[in-house]
């Protein structure tokens, strides 16, 4: 049986973070929620009809946003009890999105109940002034409260720390990583250099000069900075912006570097499923239009060659530590990747760690693997 | 074709660039009924497209008018000639097709430093010259202003010069009417043997290289086998006639008459320009003189971005030599680009347009290496070779010294630049000549200036320094002794021999500088740190560094999102494609422009 990852996009967002270009409704009214929620059930019964997902072994499953935890706690219960219905004995990793402010202990007892068993908080930074310059409704305190709350309740933690925004010092982060390490539970971080995306109110306040981001060459020193305090926390870079205690990487971002099938439910969702790509709408207008007349909504459906799938392979997997898994190369493809491609690898000789199972880009190199990979595809 | 001598007349119009003169030659057209309205497409005379966007003539296309003035019906030829400097040689002989000469001087203008050259030149060839004030329709129009210049600095009288308004097609039929009281009609004898002169070519799938001609004495018929004196080749006509503009076949030419000759020729380079037609078995006893090759003045190596593509520039090249036998090409390959042509051509602008017809007319993106010119390479054994790629400079302990071609430049401008133009042409290692006002509001100057100076950005820093007012001409005066040196770029230790010049010792170091900070500019980021340094016969005289990237990925939040992620990559990879690669440094191709654009920003 093929093993599949669900992911449940929430789209609701008190407020849009700055330098956010994800989708999402600032309208959090009880009828638009109960609408999407009922839409997104309804897609998950077009897709079984489709994919007849109990074919599959469900393996991990993922409520992302914006900010899953605005959703009230039925309406959650009613999205997986459809799942369930499905998939009666997962037990697998189930990770929730929250913001440190909707966390509350109420949430965290609902979710466990659920079976929820990891948890990834929108931290971001422990700096007040740096937090509402992006315009993050939390403060530091309440981040704090949210961490202890959740490791008393042994969920597993998953942290973001992001890097280059305005104001944030080597103090900053070092404080930062010492703070959130000392929670046991923490045992994922993620971090991400800020990236200014056109259209974003970031974007206007940068452009408008009233607001400073950190350069390329700064927001990359930061991150090196980042990146050596975790490893001496015990925390190993197992992907370009991941770290994680062992053990303890996330499965289900994993699956996606993976190649592996995954499915997508609710608007701007995307879905890998064998050679397919697929993804919703990213307007509520076209994906409600679509899916209330019971229709899905898929837009661009791209049906991937095996060259396709091969480059992907190889873009995807060169993003991890672990790198490309030789014989998993040969099994998926029947090509023999250090034969086919052993001018590319000898071009890049220096930027790589070779060994009989395994190439993976040198970590150092990581940062600029765009044209390293470029090499391959 | 049969007609009274008397009733003809074979002027062309003269003028310094955008003072009218291709929308006067409509006008006359409209005027005369050769084009009807609807058919006319805007200026006409200039057929080629772009051309037509850049306001100026290229080819040189005849028309043969006719105008009924006082009962008689006069038969026109009007010969349109290129303004730029470029095309000097072509003019000569386009000037020779004709016995007068319409100067059209612009009323807000007034003369600039094309008129002068192209009013001497008209000289030269004995033209009458009917001076014209055109865009009297102006606001700042000040016809009586230029036409005391016209009397005090050309010498001619211009009291009685019409005035017209080309836009507006105003004032024609006093212009016409005097092109028949004060320009002469042709001479020569149709009973002589023939003697033709070509004044242009170009060609034609059909008809082949076709013969744009002026005849002297005699006749030409279809069935005739002429002779072209300076190669000897002969040939059947297969048909004469005249442009109305269209080209209308006729039974035969005659001795004053303006037209085209097609004798199955392959190729435009067997119908020079300035060679004499005449017939094979009676030949002329003495050719029209002032035939000369012409001489490619600049030089540079074209390349196609994308190196697959190198067929398609030279079929791209075959293509308009068929048109212009003043290009000149041959195969060229470098280390840095691979495949490519180093190409020859009259001039600047001659060298723009060549480049930008093969990008637009044949969908080509090329790259340029910098302009260079000829240059005389004494050697110590005393050879002499003429070296126009700086990489195939010979090695320095073999040269004895080095000669440079010299221009004469004349200089136009309103009085308050004169200080910014003596500046810029002593920068450029120019030699003051002379300086004359010719009146309160123009000064001419004059200047002896290496054209390797010119080649690089001479006209773009001039135009900025004197917000466009100055205009500017040149000549080739001849060769000189020279300091000159060889200034190569080294990329991560490597020679890249596509940057590489020749310049003067005392501006290598200097240049040398700024070509290395303007590379930094240009060069992006690549994984390791890549050393650009200017060397001077093995000497390092500068360094920059371009910094290895320590960004390069992509990062963003949402992992399903795979789409996006293979999206930018694929669109780095567009990017990557444009880039050419040297050793293991990516060089996009503004690199390559990089010399030229040295000076503009100042």
């Amino acid at each position: 049986m093929k093993n599949l990852s669900v992911y449940v996009h929430i789209p609701f967002c008190r407020q849009r973070c700055y330098y956010c270009d994800f989708v999402s409704s600032t309208n959090c009214s009880d009828t638009n929620m109960l609408r999407y929620v009922n839409a997104v059930k309804r897609e998950l019964g077009l897709s079984d009809k489709i994919f007849n997902l109990k074919n599959y072994n469900l393996d991990t499953l993922y409520f992302g946003g914006g900010t899953p935890s605005l959703l009230k706690s039925d309406y959650f219960r009613s999205i997986l009890e459809e799942l369930f219905l499905i998939w009666p004995n997962f037990k697998g990793e189930m990770t929730f999105e929250a913001n440190p402010n909707s966390i509350s202990e109420n949430l965290i007892l609902d979710l466990k109940n659920m079976g929820f068993n990891r948890i990834s908080i929108g931290i971001q930074s422990l700096n007040d002034a740096t937090l509402s310059s992006v315009g993050r409704l939390h403060n530091a305190s309440e981040a704090i409260n949210a961490l202890n709350l959740c490791n008393s309740y042994n969920l597993n933690i998953s942290v973001d720390l992001m890097l280059g925004l305005p104001g944030q010092s080597k103090e900053d982060i070092f404080s930062f990583i010492d703070t959130v390490t000392k929670y046991e539970n923490v045992n994922h971080i993620s971090t991400y250099m800020l990236s200014v995306e056109e259209g974003t109110k970031l974007d206007k306040l940068v452009k408008e000069g009233v607001i400073t981001v950190a350069s390329d060459d700064e927001k990359v020193d930061l991150f090196d900075y980042a990146s050596m305090l975790l490893k001496k926390k015990g925390f190993n870079r197992y992907e370009v912006s991941n770290f994680a205690k062992d053990g303890f990487e996330s499965k289900h971002n994993s699956r996606y570097w993976e190649l592996k099938d995954y499915l997508g439910l609710g608007i701007s969702s995307h879905s890998l499923m064998g050679n397919k790509r697929f993804y919703n709408p990213s307007s509520f207008d076209d994906y409600y239009k679509s899916i209330e007349i019971d229709k899905l909504a898929y837009l661009e459906e791209e049906n991937l060659s095996d060259e396709d799938l091969e480059k992907e392979y190889i873009m995807l997997a060169l993003r991890t530590a672990k790198g490309i898994d030789l014989n998993e190369f040969q099994e998926k493809f029947n090509i023999d990747f250090s034969k086919k491609y052993a001018n590319e690898i000898e071009d890049c000789l220096k930027y790589l760690n070779i060994n009989n199972n395994n190439i993976s880009i040198k970590d150092e190199y990581l940062n600029t693997m765009n044209s390293i990979v470029l090499k391959f595809i | 074709m049969f007609f009274d001598k008397s009733k003809i007349r074979n002027f062309c119009i003269v003028a310094h660039i955008d003072h009218g003169k291709s929308t006067l030659a409509d006008c006359i057209m409209a005027v005369t009924d050769t084009v009807s309205a609807r058919d006319a497409q805007a200026q006409l005379l200039d057929s080629m497209e772009l051309e037509r966007e850049r306001g100026i003539t290229i080819k040189l296309t005849p028309v043969t008018m006719q105008y009924k003035y006082e009962g008689e019906t006069y038969l026109f030829n009007l010969i349109d000639t290129p303004g730029h400097v470029d095309f000097t040689y072509e003019v000569s002989r386009s000037l020779k097709a004709c016995d007068g000469a319409v100067l059209i001087v612009d009323a807000s203008q007034g003369i600039e430093a094309q008129t002068l050259t192209n009013v001497y030149l008209a000289l030269d060839n004995d033209l009458e010259i009917l001076p014209v004030i055109n865009k009297i329709d102006l606001p700042s129009a000040r016809p009586d202003e230029v036409k005391k210049e016209i009397e005090d600095v050309i010498g001619l009288d211009a009291s009685d010069a019409p005035l017209v308004s080309a836009k507006l097609c105003t004032g024609i039929d006093k212009l016409l009417e005097q092109v028949i009281h004060l320009l002469p009609p042709p001479t020569g004898d149709e009973n002589a043997p023939l003697k033709a002169l070509i004044f242009d070519s170009y060609y034609d799938a059909y008809k082949g290289a076709i013969s744009i001609v002026r005849i002297f004495d005699g006749k030409v018929k279809v069935g005739d086998k002429i002779k072209m004196v300076a190669t000897k080749k002969e040939y059947d006509v297969t048909e004469v006639g005249i442009y109305t503009p269209k080209p209308t076949p006729l039974d035969e030419l005659c001795a004053g008459d303006v037209g085209y000759i097609c004798a199955s020729i392959k190729n435009v380079s067997d119908t020079k320009v300035g060679d004499t037609i005449t017939l094979a078995n009676n030949p002329c006893l003495k050719p029209l003189d002032g035939f000369k090759e012409v001489q490619p003045m600049v030089f540079s190596g074209i390349y196609p971005i994308d190196g697959n593509k190198y067929d398609d520039l030279k079929d791209a090249l075959e293509k308009l030599k068929l048109n212009d036998a003043s290009l000149m090409y041959e195969p060229e390959v470098s280390t840095a680009l691979g495949f490519g042509f180093r190409c020859g051509f009259l001039g600047l602008l001659h060298m723009d347009i060549i480049q930008e017809r093969l990008e637009r007319e044949f969908d080509l993106d090329l790259i340029t290496t910098a302009p260079s010119v000829k240059y005389n390479v004494i050697k110590t054994n005393g050879e002499v070779v003429v070296v126009s790629n700086p990489t195939m400079l010979p090695p320095n302990s073999e040269i004895d010294h080095m000669e440079e071609p010299i221009v004469k430049a004349t200089l136009l401008s309103p009085p308050e630049y004169v200080g910014p133009i003596m500046e810029l042409c002593q920068n450029k290692r120019g030699i003051f000549i002379n300086m004359t006002y010719l009146d309160t509001t123009r000064v001419s100057i004059e200047y002896e200036i290496p054209l390797n100076e010119i080649v690089y950005d001479f006209f773009d820093t001039l135009k900025s320094r004197t917000k466009g007012y100055a205009s500017f001409d040149y000549e080739i005066k001849g060769y000189q002794k020279s300091d000159l040196v060889k200034l190569d770029i080294l990329l991560n230790g490597e020679i890249c021999d596509a940057l590489s010049i020749i310049v003067h010792k005392d501006r290598a170091y200097d240049r040398g500088r700024r070509i290395a900070e303007k590379l930094k500019d240009v060069i992006p980021r690549q994984l390791f740190e890549v050393p650009i340094q200017a060397a001077v016969g093995g000497k390092v005289i500068a360094r920059e560094t371009v910094k290895a990237v320590r960004k390069d990925v992509l990062a963003k939040c949402y992992g399903g999102d795979v789409t996006r992620k293979k999206k930018l990559l694929e669109k780095q990879k567009e990017g990557k494609k444009r880039m050419r690669q040297f050793g293991s440094v990516e060089l996009p191709s503004e690199a390559f422009l990089t010399i030229l654009k040295l000076d503009s920003d100042n």
